[in-house]
């Protein structure tokens, strides 16, 4: 079943007269549950792509179609539609430094207005063994405890696609593979579609479809 | 090369960092202001003081009364004084003319030496003859003899002669060749010197007293040099005469100071807050570049010399600008003042050095200071810490029970409660401000000008004899029954009540029962056998009127028509109760008692005149039952239709021509009273609003930075999904709980320090009546507020122009 699709997506960026193909008439389609690597190399547009399928930057032309939805029509509720339908997980955690763990997680949440599943954030917490730091600062933790807490808080609305940007770029090898590991397994349990984007050959390797990015271009390999 | 090196990187760096270098310089430029504007009115008043002094009361700190010839040896040879000039009295002769004794004037026989260094001669010279006499300005025209000197008068002089008690009598004719000017203290006491040839006066006196009068070489706490200096030599506290005018006017006592101090400090404190703030976040976003410059190899002391040049210029620069406006306040502020002080002597805008340098160092001090914490603590940071510096430094951790949800107003609060010492000089300034605009408020709003107008007037309008007749005692009966008459072809009138005043002398011992000397009447040598009381006659009606005021004891009118009793006014100092019997002296020695039966509060109506003992109040039926005074003094009408046009032009018409008579109205003074309280409050917010200027300016900048400096945090929040409408509300809940914290904390603060200063301020003026400013803080919070919403709004719009990932990829 077709959760992601896009239509002829393009972004380009330009700079003192020079225009540069950030993202160049990419056509994509991605199914329910499936796991999916962007590669690339440096400034071949990943995050970019990713940044437009997560509706966080508006492309100059084509369009973005979430279950369905084309989300850049939705207008002014594109952040309605996205904390509900999408989690995102940066490589550098982008945590609230003055909220704890439990209040970083469970912050989607409290902005959308609806009651928390307070069982299902406690699943998160003991899945990705954060249940002992919950009252925690982010500062206090580890590097692979904070992106640990970022997947919880990207998971926390069970949202049907979860996006990540190069989530263990700055873990080291051992610890990022235990949060990808982690990271993989929640989706799966939850049966969400994973966007990741990474350097790292061996997770991209996993992938169900690897996206790869040359020069704002994207070429699907299944 | 090194120094030249810096202070090339300090210009640069000022105008790199122009928004951060403008503020600091307008915050400069207002506080400088203000302590320059400030210390020119207090220079300006000074100087005003200083010519009255002078004028009125003569160049000398106090007179030391009755030494003897080793003491004014002494006196001589102390190295302290600078000056002392000797008045000779007569204690033995007395000038008996009976124009004297009807106008109540008590002159005394005196000689001076160098009496010129001393009082101002308003015309003519010192005696050179045995025949010629110097006399008060004020005297003369009292008895009628003009103002001119060459004047020739009859003096008749009693000589007691201190063996026998004989006294012998002679007649003499003077010709007055010297005027003195007005000296207020003997003329508050109908006290006039009479002064005579040296020659003269030895001729005819056994018993020359010595009083000397002393000019200090310092000024400095002169008033306890003075008594040091008496002491030292001998004489005893009574025989001190202090020239409070003067010594007010000149001395630098450590109080006066301290008023001035706690005034500039207050400026300075609030200017220290802001520029404190802006260096914090500057350097808090900067600290990175002064790694670099470790890292590069530049020293601590290269640091300081490239931080203390940048305080160096940014101070100058708002110095400059502040001296430059500080000059144009005090030339609009000090005619102000003079508007507000509509015949009283001018104050002239008088700008000193020292106004100058108060505010050079006032400045300096500022970007000095406030740059020097800030730069301390990037002194003690590591290179690499630099790096890593995280300028967000979360102080409280204590986060008890985990939240069941996070709501907009949690996380705002959240926020609030974490970066505690953030937020803390944003609170304080804001505090600071909301505190000290209680504090005017409430001494501003406690002017009751009502109460003011009512104590002066009493009714719609009131008829009163001028200063210049009612001084006298001449035997004219200016508002008499054919002035009453004709109050009666008044329709409009619906009453009128008549006044009569006497000044009667306590008796010593029941004086000492029942008042206590104020320091200030000790210090005058004013003693238990000086009080005096003045004693109002009221006629039955407008007797009646005082019954709602009655604090303790009874009123009864009845006892009030056909007995000795009184009513006293409670002033807070003297100690009377119902039932007590007051003793006074009559002219002849001998004593007279009433019983007090009531107390009233000081909020009565209309009493005027003003003695050194408490109000007291009786029937016009004593006055004449004691053989007093009882002309009536003043009229108070009441028309039933306050304003009305046509009894005032009525009355006025009635009066035309006549200078002995004065009309007030209740509408006319106290619209003169508003506009003085307008001017005082134009005056004092406008100071206030130069302050507020200063906390905006912080408001602005911290708000802006804080908002600005969290673009990717807020970036995030998008990114979860927070709405630009949730991001302006979390903004606004942020700013609302700084608005909020600091007007608590100024309420809880302000209140009770505003009635402190109301009680000070009631000390000076009876009229005040305390009002809550509620009004003042509500508005303040609301404009803070308002404030704050303009400030986040505009923050708002500028975020909303940038995407969720440029907002992310912000770095500071």
């Amino acid at each position: 079943m077709e959760i992601l699709k896009t239509t002829d997506l393009t972004k380009y960026y330009s700079h003192n007269g020079t225009v540069t193909k950030a993202v160049d008439h990419v056509n994509i389609s991605i199914c329910k549950g499936e796991y999916v690597s962007i590669i690339g190399q440096s400034g071949a547009g990943k995050s970019t792509l990713l940044n437009l399928l997560g509706g966080l930057d508006k492309p100059d032309a084509g369009k973005v179609f979430i279950k369905g939805t084309s989300i850049y029509d939705e207008g002014k509720n594109l952040t309605v539609f996205r904390r509900r339908n999408i989690g995102f997980i940066f490589q550098s955690y982008n945590l609230m430094p003055f909220l704890n763990v439990w209040e970083n997680i469970i912050l989607p949440a409290g902005i959308d207005g609806k009651s928390l599943d307070k069982a299902f954030a406690c699943e998160l917490l003991e899945r990705l063994e954060l249940s002992a730091k919950k009252s925690s600062f982010p500062e206090e933790l580890s590097g692979g405890q904070q992106q640990r807490v970022a997947i919880a808080r990207a998971l926390i609305m069970k949202p049907s696609i979860v996006l990540a940007d190069e989530p263990t770029g700055n873990l080291d090898s051992k610890t990022g593979s235990k949060v990808f590991r982690l990271l993989l397994d929640v989706c799966k349990r939850f049966d969400q579609t994973l966007l990741l984007v990474t350097h790292n050959e061996m997770l991209a390797k996993e992938a169900d479809t690897i996206i790869r990015v040359v020069d704002g271009a994207a070429v699907t390999q299944k | 090369m090194q120094n030249r090196t810096m202070w090339n990187l300090a210009i640069k760096n000022i105008f790199y960092n122009k928004r951060r270098s403008l503020l600091i310089i307008f915050t400069i430029m207002l506080s400088v202001c203000l302590v320059f504007s400030v210390m020119t009115y207090w220079n300006s008043y000074r100087s005003l003081e200083k010519r009255e002094a002078l004028e009125k009361e003569g160049e000398y700190h106090a007179e030391y009364m009755d030494v003897g010839i080793w003491q004014l040896k002494r006196i001589g040879n102390n190295h302290d004084i600078c000056g002392s000039y000797i008045t000779y009295k007569a204690d033995d002769v007395h000038i008996v003319n009976e124009d004297f004794a009807d106008n109540y004037i008590t002159p005394q026989a005196v000689s001076f030496e160098d009496l010129e260094k001393v009082y101002h001669l308003y015309a003519g010279h010192m005696p050179q003859e045995e025949d010629e006499i110097v006399m008060d300005r004020w005297v003369m025209e009292t008895l009628g003899l003009g103002a001119e000197p060459g004047i020739k008068i009859r003096l008749s002089l009693g000589i007691a002669d201190k063996d026998t008690g004989e006294v012998c009598q002679i007649e003499r004719d003077f010709q007055i060749m010297g005027i003195l000017g007005d000296i207020e203290s003997l003329r508050a006491g109908n006290i006039s010197y009479v002064i005579f040839d040296k020659g003269f006066l030895d001729s005819i006196s056994k018993e020359i007293s010595y009083n000397v009068k002393i000019r200090l070489r310092s000024n400095f706490e002169s008033r306890k040099q003075v008594e040091d200096l008496a002491f030292a030599m001998g004489i005893r506290e009574e025989n001190i005469n202090y020239n409070t005018a003067y010594l007010d006017a000149f001395g630098i006592e450590i109080m006066d100071i301290f008023g001035l101090a706690v005034v500039i400090s207050f400026i300075l404190f609030i200017a220290v807050i802001v520029v404190l703030n802006i260096y914090n976040i500057y350097f808090g976003q900067n600290i990175r570049i002064y790694g670099l410059f470790k890292a590069i190899g530049a020293t601590d002391l290269q640091l300081r010399i490239f931080v203390f040049y940048e305080s160096l210029v940014l101070g100058s620069l708002g110095i400059i600008a502040g001296i430059a406006a500080g000059t144009g306040m005090s030339f609009c502020v000090v005619p102000l003042t003079n508007k507000m002080n509509k015949g009283m002597t001018e104050i002239i805008t008088d700008i000193s050095a020292l106004s100058f340098l108060t505010a050079t160092v006032a400045g300096y001090f500022i970007v000095l200071f406030a740059s020097s914490s800030p730069l301390r603590k990037m002194m003690q940071i590591s290179v690499t810490g630099a790096y890593r510096y995280n300028p967000v430094n979360m102080k409280n951790r204590n986060v008890g029970k985990l939240a069941e949800k996070i709501s907009i107003k949690y996380l705002a609060y959240t926020y609030i409660s974490r970066y505690k010492r953030k937020l803390a000089f944003n609170i304080l300034s804001v505090t600071a401000t909301f505190i000290l605009f209680i504090v005017a408020g409430s001494i501003i709003g406690s002017m009751n000008l009502d109460s003011l107008t009512s104590l002066t007037i009493g009714g719609d309008y009131s008829i009163q004899i001028s200063d210049t007749v009612s001084r006298g005692r001449e035997r004219i009966d200016l508002l008499d029954a054919d002035f009453l008459n004709e109050l009666d072809n008044y329709e409009e009138i619906e009453s009128y009540h008549t006044i009569m005043y006497e000044r009667i002398w306590w008796a010593e011992q029941s004086a000492q029962n029942h008042i206590e000397l104020p320091e200030e009447y000790i210090e005058l040598g004013i003693g238990y056998g000086d009080i005096a009381s003045i004693l109002y006659g009221y006629d039955s009606e407008f007797l009646e009127g005082i019954e709602k005021y009655i604090t303790a004891g009874t009123f009864d009118l009845k006892l009030l028509e056909t007995g000795e009793y009184i009513i006293a006014v409670d002033d807070g100092i003297s100690n009377i109760s119902p039932g007590d019997v007051l003793y006074f002296n009559n002219s002849d020695g001998s004593e007279f008692a009433v019983r007090v039966l009531g107390i009233v509060s000081n909020n009565i109506t209309y009493r005027g005149y003003k003695a050194s003992g408490c109000d007291l109040i009786v029937h016009q039926n004593l006055l004449e039952h004691l053989g007093m005074d009882t002309r009536i003094q003043r009229i108070v009408i009441s028309s039933g239709n306050w304003g009305g046009q046509d009894l005032k032009i009525g009355l006025q018409e009635m009066l035309d021509g006549r200078e002995d008579i004065v009309l007030v109205s209740y509408v006319d003074l106290k619209r003169e009273l508003e506009e003085k309280k307008n001017m005082i409050s134009a005056i004092s917010h406008g100071f206030l609003l130069v302050l507020f200027l200063i906390v905006v300016f912080n408001l602005v900048n911290t708000t802006f930075t804080n908002v600005l400096s969290r673009k990717r945090e807020l970036g995030i929040l998008e990114a979860i999904g927070l709405t630009l409408r949730q991001e302006k509300k979390l903004l606004q809940f942020e700013s609302f709980y700084i608005v909020a914290v600091s007007s608590l904390i100024g309420v809880v603060i302000g209140y009770p320090v505003g009635y402190i200063a109301f009680l000070l301020f009631k000390k000076q003026a009876d009229y005040a009546v305390y009002h809550f400013p509620i009004m003042e803080s509500l508005l303040l919070a609301a404009v803070l507020w308002l404030l704050q919403c303009f400030i986040v709004n505009r923050c708002s719009s500028l975020l909303e122009k940038q995407s969720v990932v440029e907002k992310i990829r912000y770095k500071e």
